[in-house]
C-alpha cells in the first residue's frame, strides 16, 4: 500500500488528526477579543482582574513588526489606535483554560469613538478606492458612437464562506530549551507564515520552523494569508508565556471573522454591428475587498483580463477598482477575479445574442477570439486561446441547440396560453477560463524552487513547500519523477512542507501546484538525470521556476503572455423549475474542457466535480450578506453547502488535441463557467433575465420588473 | 450525574454534568478523537456517532440522553468486518475524504447499508447529504458506497 493510501486508511479509521486534535495537555490557549464597532478609534480597554496564569497581549506587546504584509498590503496583527471592521482582533488573552479565557474575554470592554463606517461598495467614496486597473484598446467612444446598437447590462456576484473542513487553527510548539519555535499550520503558504512570525517576534529565521498540517485539505484559499495572522497570535502568546499554544477557531468564530469571497458589481455597455458582432465594450468592475485589500491587485488583473471572456472586441475600455469597506477581509476564493467577470460577461453575451436574435452557440463562435482576433491581453499563445471545438463538444454532449429551442418555444406558448406547466425548463451555455499561476509577471517575484536528491541506494527525495489540496498531487509527482529518473515511484519520498528544510515554492493557489511547481519539480529531475552521467551519487539539484522568455508581460499596457497557461471550458446546465415554488432542480450538467495535457484524468474529473459543488454553492445555495457591518447570526445557522442529493451527476469530456500541450490548472474552471450557465438556464425557465448570484428564489425577484 | 452506558461494546460509567455534549464527553473523557467538532449545530455531520442503532450528531446529544444507551464511535466500528468492507471499497475506489468528515462518511455508509444492502444512487446521495464537507466529489463517494455494499453482500453470501 502506498503512502497516500496509508494516509487515507488512517483517516477512515478515525486516526486522522487535525491540528486541533494534536494531544498536548500542557499547551495553553488563546482567545481573541475583537472590535465591537465597524470603524472607529480605540479610546480604552477596560480589563477584568486577570489571574497570574493569564496574560493579556495587545499591539504594544509585539516586539517586532506590528503588521503582516501580503504583496505590499499591510494588515495589523492586533489593531492599535484604529479599528476597521467589527470583529477585528484587538487583544489576546492567553492561558491554560479555554473556558476561563472565554469568560474573561466577555468582561473585557473595548471602548471606541465610533465613526460612520463605509459599508457600501457599489457607489464608493474616493478614499475607499484601494487600487485600480484600467485597460484601453482602440477608440471606444468612436466605436460606440458608430455602433448599430448599444446594449447595457448590470450584474452582481455575492460573497461566499470558505467553510474549510477544519477551521482556522495553529499549534505552536517550543523545543526543549525554548530556543526554537515550530508551528504546525494549515496555511497554504508556509513561508509567508514563517516570514510574518520572524518579523513579528523579531526572531532569527533559524529560530522558527513552519510545518504543514498532517493531512491535505481542500479550500486552500481560505488559509492563504489569514493563517499567518492566526499563527502570529499563537507565536506572540507562545513567546509571552513560554508555553506551547493551540488555537482553533470555533466554526462560529471562523464564519463571522475570517476572510470570505469578494463580492463584485459589474456594469457592461456594448456596441454591436448589424450582425451582432462586438464593436466596442465599456466595462466597469467594482470589487469589495472588505477592510484590507489583500490580493486586490491580482484580483483586479484577473477580473480585467476576463472582462470579455473568450471574445474579441476591437475597442475595449475596462475600469476595475478595489473598494475597501468596513467589513471583514474579503478576498481570494476559487476563481478569484475571473469568476465574477466571466459570470457577468457570459450573461451579457446572452443578452447581446437575444438583441440580435441569434442562437447562443453561433453568437459565441462568431465573436470568439482567435490568433488574429485577439483576447483583451493581446497576443496569446494558440494553446491558451478558446477553441471553438469546445462549444461544439458541449453542444453535442448536451443536445444544447435542440433543447434550447424547444424550451424557448414551450415557454412562449405557455406565456401565450397563460397556463402553468408542470415544470418550467431551461438550459444555459457558458464559456469560462482559468489562468494558472499568478497573473502577468507575478510568478517572477516568487522564486519558486524545488529540490530533488538521489541517494546512493537509488532512492529519490523531493523537497518543496507545496501544500497539497488532495492526496493525488504526491501520487502524480511520484509517477512523473519515477518516469524521469528511471526508478519505481515507491522509491521516491516526498518531504512534507517544512520551512526549516525545504525550499520556498510559494503559495498553493491558482492551481500552481499542478502546473508551475510540478513543472519545476520535473525540471529538477531532468537536471539530476543529466548530472547522473558525469557525477557520482548522491546528487542534489534545485531548480527555480523562470517565466518563459516568450512571456514578455507588459504591465503598463496590460499585454503579453505572462501566465503559465490558460484552460477553457464550455459548460451547459439544464434545470427544471417548480412553477409554484420556483425551486430549481439541476437536471443535467455537461462540461467540455480544454485542460491541455491531463496528468491524471480520474483526478482531473474529481477536481472538476469538487469545483462544481462550490460553483452551485456560490450561485444558489450559499447565502451570505452583511448587515450593519457583520454577518447576522441567522445566516450562520442557515448557511448550507450544496447537499449531495441536490448535486448533478456531471458529464465531463476533455478536448482531445494532438501535439505537445502544456499542463493547465482546472480546479477553478467550474467556478468560472457553471454559474453563468446555471443562471442562463434558470432565466430561460422562468422567463426573466436573472443578473445576480446567489439567485433569489422569491417570487418578487423573479418578475420582469425586478430584473429591470 | 453518574451516567452508565455502553461505549464501543464496553460498559462505562462517567460523572458529568447532564447538559454536556456527548461529542465533548467522548473526546475529553475517553480520548476518542474520531468524531470531530464541526458546526456544533448538528448540521455538518463531522461528529456523527451511532447511538442505539441510530446515526446522530454527537454535538447535539446531551450526555443524560445516553443513560444506559449504546454508543458506537468510529474507534469501535473500525474493529468490525463491516468496517473492513467499507475500508476496502473506499480505498479501491480512491475515496479520499479529509480527517474532518472521513469517519462520519464511513459511519453513514454503514448505517445506509444496514438499511438498504443494495442502495440506489438516490438513496446514497440522500444518506451522504448528512455530511457537509467540500473535500470529496460525490461521484467517487457514490462509487465507494456501492462497492462497499457489494463487498458486504458478498461476505454475507459467503458466510
Amino acid at each position: 500500500m502506498n503512502r497516500e493510501a496509508e494516509e487515507v486508511r488512517s483517516i477512515l479509521q478515525g486516526r486522522g488528526l487535525r491540528i486541533g486534535d494534536i494531544p498536548d495537555r500542557e499547551a495553553c490557549f488563546v482567545t481573541v477579543v475583537r472590535s465591537p464597532v465597524s470603524r472607529g478609534v480605540i479610546e480604552g480597554i477596560g480589563m477584568p482582574e486577570l489571574p497570574p496564569r493569564v496574560r493579556a497581549l495587545t499591539a504594544a506587546d509585539i516586539p517586532g513588526t506590528k503588521e503582516l504584509t501580503v504583496f505590499g498590503v499591510s494588515v495589523p496583527i492586533l489593531a492599535e489606535g484604529r479599528v476597521r471592521y467589527k470583529g477585528e482582533p484587538v487583544l489576546l488573552l492567553a492561558g491554560p483554560d479555554e473556558t476561563e479565557l472565554e469568560e474573561l474575554a466577555e468582561k473585557v470592554a473595548i471602548t471606541c469613538r465610533e465613526e460612520e463606517p463605509f459599508l457600501n461598495f457599489t457607489d464608493p467614496a474616493e478614499e475607499q478606492i484601494a487600487c485600480s486597473r484600467t485597460v484601453n484598446r482602440g477608440k471606444v467612444d468612436e466605436a460606440m458612437a458608430g455602433a448599430a446598437r448599444r446594449v447595457t447590462g448590470e450584474y452582481a456576484t455575492g460573497t461566499q464562506e470558505h467553510y474549510t473542513p477544519e477551521t482556522q487553527a495553529v499549534y505552536a510548539r517550543w523545543n526543549r530549551d525554548r530556543t526554537r519555535l515550530t508551528l504546525l499550520s494549515p496555511s497554504s503558504w508556509p513561508f509567508h507564515v514563517h516570514e510574518t512570525l520572524a518579523n513579528c517576534l523579531r526572531l532569527p529565521r533559524k529560530a522558527l520552523a513552519v510545518e504543514s498540517a498532517p493531512a491535505p485539505e481542500t479550500c486552500l484559499d481560505g488559509k492563504l494569508w489569514y493563517s499567518s495572522l492566526v499563527a502570529a497570535h499563537a507565536g506572540l502568546a507562545a513567546a509571552a508565556l513560554g508555553k506551547n499554544i493551540k488555537i482553533r477557531y470555533s466554526r462560529e468564530e471562523d464564519f463571522f471573522f475570517s476572510p470570505k469571497r469578494s463580492p463584485a458589481h459589474l456594469r457592461y455597455t456594448a456596441g454591436l454591428d448589424a450582425t451582432g458582432r462586438l464593436q466596442a465594450m465599456d466595462v466597469q468592475i467594482l470589487v469589495n475587498t472588505g477592510a484590507y485589500p489583500v490580493f486586490a491587485r491580482e484580483t483586479l488583473d484577473r477580473a480585467a483580463a476576463a472582462a470579455l471572456g473568450g471574445y474579441h472586441c476591437p475597442a475595449v475600455r475596462v475600469r476595475a477598482s478595489a473598494v475597501t469597506t468596513n467589513l471583514p477581509p474579503l478576498g481570494p476564493f476559487a476563481g478569484m477575479g475571473s469568476a465574477m467577470s466571466l459570470f457577468a460577461m457570459e450573461l451579457f453575451a446572452d443578452k447581446l445574442r437575444k438583441e440580435t436574435d441569434r442562437d447562443p452557440v453561433s453568437w459565441k463562435k462568431e465573436n470568439l477570439a482567435s490568433p488574429r482576433r485577439r483576447l483583451i491581453i493581446g497576443e496569446t499563445p494558440r494553446s491558451s486561446l478558446p477553441d471553438p471545438a469546445l462549444l461544439d463538444l458541449a453542444h453535442r454532449m448536451s443536445d444544447f441547440n435542440r433543447k434550447h429551442a424547444a424550451f424557448e418555444l414551450a415557454r412562449k406558448r405557455g406565456a401565450e396560453k397563460d397556463e402553468a406547466p408542470e415544470s418550467l425548463r431551461g438550459i444555459g451555455l457558458a464559456l469560462g477560463s482559468q489562468v494558472s499561476g499568478f497573473f502577468g509577471a507575478g510568478e517572477a517575484s516568487l522564486g519558486t524552487t524545488v529540490r530533488v536528491s538521489l541517494d546512493m541506494d537509488g532512492k529519490a527525495r523531493i523537497c518543496s513547500s507545496a501544500v497539497p489540496g488532495s492526496h493525488a498531487l504526491h501520487r502524480i509527482w511520484r509517477r512523473l519523477a519515477g518516469e524521469s529518473l528511471g526508478i519505481p515511484p515507491e522509491e521516491i519520498e516526498i518531504a512534507g512542507a517544512d520551512t526549516s528544510t525545504g525550499p520556498d515554492t510559494g503559495p498553493a493557489v491558482f492551481s500552481r501546484n499542478i502546473t508551475i511547481v510540478t513543472r519545476t519539480m520535473q525540471d529538477a529531475c531532468e537536471l539530476i538525470k543529466k548530472k547522473r552521467f558525469r557525477s557520482p551519487l548522491p546528487l542534489t539539484a534545485a531548480k527555480r521556476y523562470r517565466l518563459p522568455r516568450s512571456a514578455g508581460w507588459n504591465d503598463q499596457e496590460f499585454t503579453g503572455g505572462g501566465c503559465a497557461a490558460t484552460a477553457w471550458a464550455a459548460a451547459v446546465v439544464e434545470v427544471r423549475v417548480d412553477p409554484l415554488t420556483f425551486l430549481p432542480e439541476i437536471a443535467g450538467v455537461w462540461l467540455a474542457v480544454d485542460a491541455g495535457t491531463v496528468l491524471d484524468e480520474k483526478e482531473a474529473r474529481r477536481a472538476m466535480e469538487t469545483g462544481i459543488s462550490q460553483a452551485f454553492g456560490w450561485a444558489l445555495f450559499e447565502r451570505m450578506t452583511f448587515r450593519r457591518g457583520r454577518v447576522p447570526r441567522d445566516q450562520f445557522l442557515g448557511y448550507r453547502l450544496p447537499p449531495a442529493r441536490d448535486l448533478p451527476n456531471p458529464e465531463i469530456a476533455f478536448l482531445e488535441a494532438g501535439g505537445k500541450r502544456p499542463v493547465k490548472g482546472i480546479g477553478e474552471l467550474a467556478m468560472n463557467s457553471l454559474p453563468a450557465a446555471f443562471v442562463g438556464a434558470l432565466s430561460q425557465a422562468v422567463g426573466v433575465d436573472i443578473r445576480n448570484i446567489p439567485v433569489s428564489l422569491r417570487e418578487e425577484d423573479l418578475t420582469p420588473e425586478a430584473a429591470r | 450525574m453518574r451516567i452508565p452506558f455502553t461505549l464501543n461494546g464496553r460498559q462505562v460509567l462517567v460523572e458529568s454534568g447532564p447538559d454536556r455534549r456527548l461529542l465533548h464527553l467522548l473526546r475529553e473523557e475517553f480520548g476518542l478523537l474520531g468524531a470531530k467538532e464541526g458546526c456544533l449545530q448538528g448540521y455538518c455531520g463531522f461528529c456523527l456517532v451511532i447511538l442505539n442503532d441510530e446515526l446522530v450528531p454527537s454535538c447535539m446529544v446531551p450526555v443524560f440522553s445516553v443513560f444506559q444507551g449504546r454508543v458506537v464511535t468510529i474507534e469501535g466500528f473500525r474493529e468490525t468486518s463491516d468496517f473492513r468492507d467499507i475500508e476496502h471499497a473506499f480505498l479501491a475506489e480512491e475515496v479520499a475524504p479529509c480527517p474532518s468528515c472521513g469517519p462520519a462518511k464511513v459511519l453513514t455508509t454503514h448505517m445506509l447499508l444496514k438499511r438498504f444492502p443494495n442502495p440506489t444512487e438516490k438513496q446514497i446521495r440522500r444518506a451522504l447529504s448528512r455530511v457537509s464537507c467540500r473535500c470529496t466529489d460525490v461521484t467517487t463517494l457514490v462509487a465507494g458506497v456501492k462497492a462497499a455494499g457489494a463487498n458486504r453482500r458478498l461476505r454475507s453470501h459467503v458466510r
